[in-house]
């Protein structure tokens, strides 16, 4: 963009450049940058300065990105939010012709370049991404660096907008009808742009941001039995897609078996002695995301293998601990692993030996 | 006219004077931008000291008791700015058992690969003591002599070491190619036990199940990618083979009548997939998936061919085991208007289970295999319309028909599939959920969210099955297919009237009423209770605090038959509650220009309360179990001893448990009455680690 100029800023801006004490794209804000010598093109066609050969004069001068002269020559690196570290990104890997600039990104914004005169205010730039986790905040932005009115009347749906031109593979096939998007969540709700470092991506940093708005899971990985997410082994992306799925949950895979089954292999059988709940849903007997008792049973036998079995004899036993070890089926029930320490083919046994017993799962 | 001729020549006669300075301002501009591109690396060593039994808490990384540890990680990135190639390195905890190292070289935009390692070791919390010989291996020995608590400690771990390399090629800027393999080897042993038989009684005996397994994935796929429309045609594989199909128990003395036990066969699976999504317009899209997935179980069962063992002429040498999934699922979204957004998903899912029923168990009592099959449909219609003081509402209806078929049936003789079922089942179920939620960005300073949820749930007449309905005081009805009447409330408060101060308060409430009809048994009602805070403060751009709390309660009532030994009938009614209290806080401090410090700790207490009430005989209550996680840890960096970071930590942890799991009544660790095998939890268990490491970044 070519902006009028006047021969007093140029004047003052070389004056400047002499004495060496003003950056020259921070000084000359709005206002064109004067001509370049010859050896000037030839020095710096490759760097931080461009030659504008129809017009003869230094054009505002790219940083980091293509075009990202626009913003750089206000915003440097000791701002709030670091930009100019998008250069240390994929965002910033210039010989991926792919790799948008900053108006591609946060708008071509020419209110928020060319200030209003008599106004100190400047208007906040046409797309500008929350500087924090908004959690349920929809459309809400804490503008720091200009002090002024903070709220962006910007819908996450148009925040997201600019990922989504480029981002568009079959991870994101399903964002559109997925929990995250029709809850107005912005991709930089969970996404750290400017960085190299983006915390969501990392074992250690994903489950937090999770965390900041599924507060029920991390009540649940904080009990006793639980996947190790909060040890940093597993994360939340092992097993859901929080771009949306085909799946329910938004979890990666079609069923909720499918993805135990990821890990879990030997329990997808079939068996030849099949117990139902476990081809049905591992969820009738366990929460993935933690509980208080082993193996992430959601209660302990025998309160658990109740729930279905209803029967006479020790099946229909009272909770209870024996004072001393025991051949009595009736009070085995609830110590140790219950009523598995016999039954320990509890995900299906592939015996088939001619005995009856072999159909309760002991086999 | 002329003065802007005037003015350009002006400006280029000074330019031209301020060529050299000019350079020189440029080059210097130049490396700092090269600065600022640069990706960031680091590396960092160290050593740690840990002293103390985290039994508990090093169930994921085997660090359980005291000792030595190398601190080895690194991040490393290197970008050739001139051809976008990537070449990077993620080492993470190599000097631990929970390892990970993650290679990658990626020509971004074009294509790249990646080679990924992970070590995830899982240790028993407690310590087994046995007699018992070839524990893990597929022949056991049960010590039918052995006193209590006499045997030798028994490690008991599993580890899982998983390789997965991922490859992506472009073609052009609408074409990709994703090909994806990892085998995961699982071994190591696993608390097991049988139901001892013969000179063993009928009541359980201690064995570890040998985990020798192998799992491979292979999950490739090409996409394609315009504006408009994107698709994706992929297969996904994925096999299990176990080293061993078969365990073997026999004993020291005595004779053991049925001395195998199956272990889980080989088995694989095999889906094809196509989803893709279309924009009809910039504000209506249309996304589907179509997938069909093949499971197979089709090993030889080894114990045919074991001599001397009596099997059954209609059981089966291979169970011929096939399940078939098919998906078909489309979704809708658009907006009409700028204030409206609407969702419609329809969704096909059909489990058909093709194993043949096999008649696996003759003579005197039959036993069957009992294939499931279930086709769910699902429809969804949810609106969002934005009102004009910054409130949002949202409604929507869901509903779910499930078709769930078993093979029915007696055979002339009342053999057959109805008279082994055991739990009631039912053949059809059907689940509306209604939902209604409001969002509203109340002020510039606090945000609230109020959805509330709906859902009925019935079926079919359950089907008993011959066995069930020789009494109807047996009849239950199996929480997860039962008539249920669910109504879920959640709301969500963020507040920030300053800068420096957040609150975010959070709330779930869920309550479960389920309908048992002329049934008199099965689970009466569930709740689930959830209070959350979370608070930030800043109290300069040097000193950040963080606090938060967090109480979820679940509760479970159940009613049950009670007829000990067939005699005696009573009615049993339990309530379960789990209750957990979370509190965390932490503190980050930037000290000085070369001093930073931060510390953080987490507290989690878990309490289990059981109340059973038995009538008419009463019953003697279990005792609740409370356990207490305690967790922290802080931190010194420091900054200008040579060109990186040295940096402090201490890490204080304890595990405080009154959990009976592993013991009797009077307190003393349990022990299996054949083999005397013992297991002993600790109750307390207390750790401290203190840790120097140095990080250079480049």
């Amino acid at each position: 963009m070519k902006i009028k100029h006047s021969l007093l800023v140029n004047m003052i801006t070389i004056v400047l450049l002499l004495v060496g004490s003003v950056d020259i794209a921070f000084s000359m804000e709005n206002e064109k940058l004067p001509l370049m010598s010859d050896t000037q093109k030839d020095a710096n066609t490759s760097s931080s300065y461009e030659y504008d050969e129809d017009d003869n004069r230094q054009k505002r001068v790219d940083v980091v990105l293509k075009g990202d002269a626009a913003c750089t020559f206000c915003h440097e690196e000791e701002d709030s939010v670091s930009l100019l570290k998008i250069g240390k990104t994929k965002h910033g890997t210039l010989a991926d012709d792919r790799v948008p600039t900053c108006t591609d990104c946060h708008g071509a914004s020419e209110q928020h370049l060319v200030k209003k005169s008599g106004s100190d205010k400047r208007p906040l730039p046409d797309i500008v991404f929350p500087s924090r986790n908004p959690g349920i905040i929809d459309d809400f932005n804490i503008d720091e660096d200009h002090g002024q009115v903070k709220i962006a009347k910007m819908p996450a749906a148009a925040m997201n907008k600019p990922c989504l031109k480029c981002h568009k593979d079959n991870r994101l096939m399903f964002w559109a009808s997925s929990a995250h998007a029709n809850q107005d969540v912005a991709c930089t709700s969970c996404h750290e742009l400017h960085t190299d470092n983006d915390r969501v991506l990392h074992t250690g940093g994903q489950p937090n941001v999770c965390f900041s708005c599924h507060k029920n899971q991390r009540a649940l990985f904080n009990r006793p039995s639980h996947h190790p997410v909060p040890e940093g082994q597993m994360v939340c992306s092992d097993c859901h897609n929080p771009h949306g799925s085909a799946g329910p949950k938004s979890l990666k895979k079609d069923t909720v078996n499918e993805v135990c089954y990821q890990c879990h292999t030997e329990k997808r059988g079939p068996f030849v002695h099949m117990h139902p709940p476990v081809q049905e849903d591992c969820r009738i007997c366990h929460n993935p995301h933690g509980t208080a008792v082993a193996d992430l049973l959601i209660s302990r036998p025998p309160y658990l293998c109740q729930e279905c079995h209803s029967s006479t004899y020790h099946r229909s036993q009272v909770a209870g601990l024996p004072g001393s070890p025991s051949s009595n089926p009736n009070v085995l029930g609830t110590i140790a692993r219950g009523c598995v320490k016999c039954h320990t083919q509890i995900h299906g046994g592939n015996s088939n030996q001619n005995i009856r017993r072999d159909g309760r799962y002991f086999r | 006219m002329n003065r802007i001729k005037h003015t350009l020549t002006m400006a280029s006669c000074f330019a031209a004077l301020l060529g050299a300075v000019g350079g020189a301002e440029a080059q210097e501009m130049s490396e700092t931008a090269a600065e600022f591109i640069k990706p960031e690396s680091w590396f960092s060593i160290g050593v740690g000291l840990q002293d103390g039994n985290r039994e508990q808490l090093g169930t994921f990384d085997n660090e359980r008791g005291s000792g030595v540890r190398l601190l080895l990680d690194a991040d490393l990135k290197v970008r050739d700015d001139k051809t976008g190639i990537w070449k990077t390195a993620q080492i993470k905890n190599l000097g631990q058992d929970n390892r990970s190292v993650k290679l990658g070289y990626n020509h971004q935009g074009q294509w790249g690969v990646t080679l990924d390692y992970v070590s995830m070791p899982r240790v028993a919390p407690f310590t087994v003591y046995s007699s018992n010989s070839g524990l893990g291996t597929a022949t056991h020995i049960i010590n039918t002599t052995a006193a209590a608590g006499s045997g030798p400690e028994v490690e008991v771990k599993t580890n899982r070491d998983r390789t997965k390399l991922s490859l992506y090629k472009n073609v052009k800027d609408h074409l990709r190619f994703n090909f994806n393999f990892s085998n995961q080897i699982k071994s190591g042993t696993r608390v097991w036990g049988q139901r001892g038989y013969g000179d063993g009684g009928s009541y359980p005996e201690f064995l570890l199940e040998p985990n020798n397994h192998t799992i491979r994935d292979m999950d490739t796929s090409v996409n394609y990618m315009s504006d408009k429309l994107q698709l994706t045609l992929g297969y996904f594989g994925s096999w299990f083979s176990n080293e061993d199909n078969l365990v073997n128990v026999t004993r020291e003395t005595g004779t053991a009548t049925s001395p195998y036990i199956s272990l889980p066969l080989d088995n694989e699976a095999h889906k094809l997939h196509m989803s893709g999504g279309y924009n009809f317009t910039d504000t209506t899209r249309g996304a589907f998936k179509v997938s069909y997935n093949r499971a197979l179980q089709n090993e030889r069962m080894h114990l045919s061919d074991i001599t001397g063992l009596s099997i059954s002429d209609t059981a089966p040498t291979s169970l011929e085991g096939r399940i078939d999934t098919t998906l078909v699922q489309v979704d809708v979204t658009s907006r009409p208007n700028p204030k409206l957004n609407v969702l419609a998903k329809l969704r096909y899912l059909n489990d058909e289970d093709r194993t043949p029923p096999w008649e696996v168990v003759t003579g005197s009592t039959t036993i069957r295999s009992n294939p499931i099959s279930k086709t769910t449909y699902t429809g969804k219609v949810e609106a969002t319309y934005r009102l004009p003081d910054r409130t949002r509402v949202t409604a929507g209806i869901k509903h779910e028909f499930q078709d769930r078929e078993v093979p029915i049936g007696n055979d002339s003789d009342g053999d057959g599939f109805d008279n082994e079922r055991v739990v009631p089942f039912r053949t059809e179920l059907s689940e509306t959920t209604y939902k209604l939620q409001l969002r509203r960005a109340l002020t510039q300073i606090a945000n609230g969210s109020l959805s509330y949820k709906h859902s009925e749930r019935d079926g079919s007449n359950y089907t008993d099955g011959d066995r069930l309905t020789e009494s109807s005081t047996l009849q239950i009805t199996p929480y997860y297919i039962s008539d249920r009447t669910r109504d879920k409330l959640r709301l969500a408060v963020d507040v920030r009237p300053i800068d420096v101060f957040g609150l975010q308060f959070s709330s779930e409430y869920v309550n479960d009423k389920h309908s048992k009809g002329d049934r008199p048994h099965g689970r009466d009602k569930a709740r689930t209770q959830l209070y959350s805070i979370d608070a930030d403060y800043a109290y300069s751009s040097d000193l950040l605090f963080t606090a938060w709390y967090s109480r979820q309660i679940d509760e479970i009532w159940l009613g049950t038959y009670y007829a000990f030994n067939g005699t005696n009938p009573a009615e049993k009614y339990s309530e379960v509650e789990d209750t957990s209290d979370s509190i965390g806080f932490g503190v980050r401090n930037q000290y000085s220009d070369s001093i930073k410090l931060g510390a953080n700790l987490l507290m989690t207490v878990t309490e289990v309360k059981y109340n059973d009430v038995v009538e008419p005989t009463g019953v003697t209550q279990l005792p609740e179990i409370e356990s207490e996680t305690t967790k922290f840890n802080a931190f010194v960096e420091y900054v200008g001893l040579g060109p990186g970071t040295l940096r402090a930590d201490y890490v204080y942890e304890r595990w405080d448990t009154n959990d009976w799991t592993w013991q009797f009544s009077d307190g003393s660790p349990y022990s299996y009455l054949t083999d005397g095998t013992t297991i002993v939890a600790d109750d307390v268990q207390e750790s401290n680690f203190i840790g120097v490491r140095y990080t250079t970044e480049f």
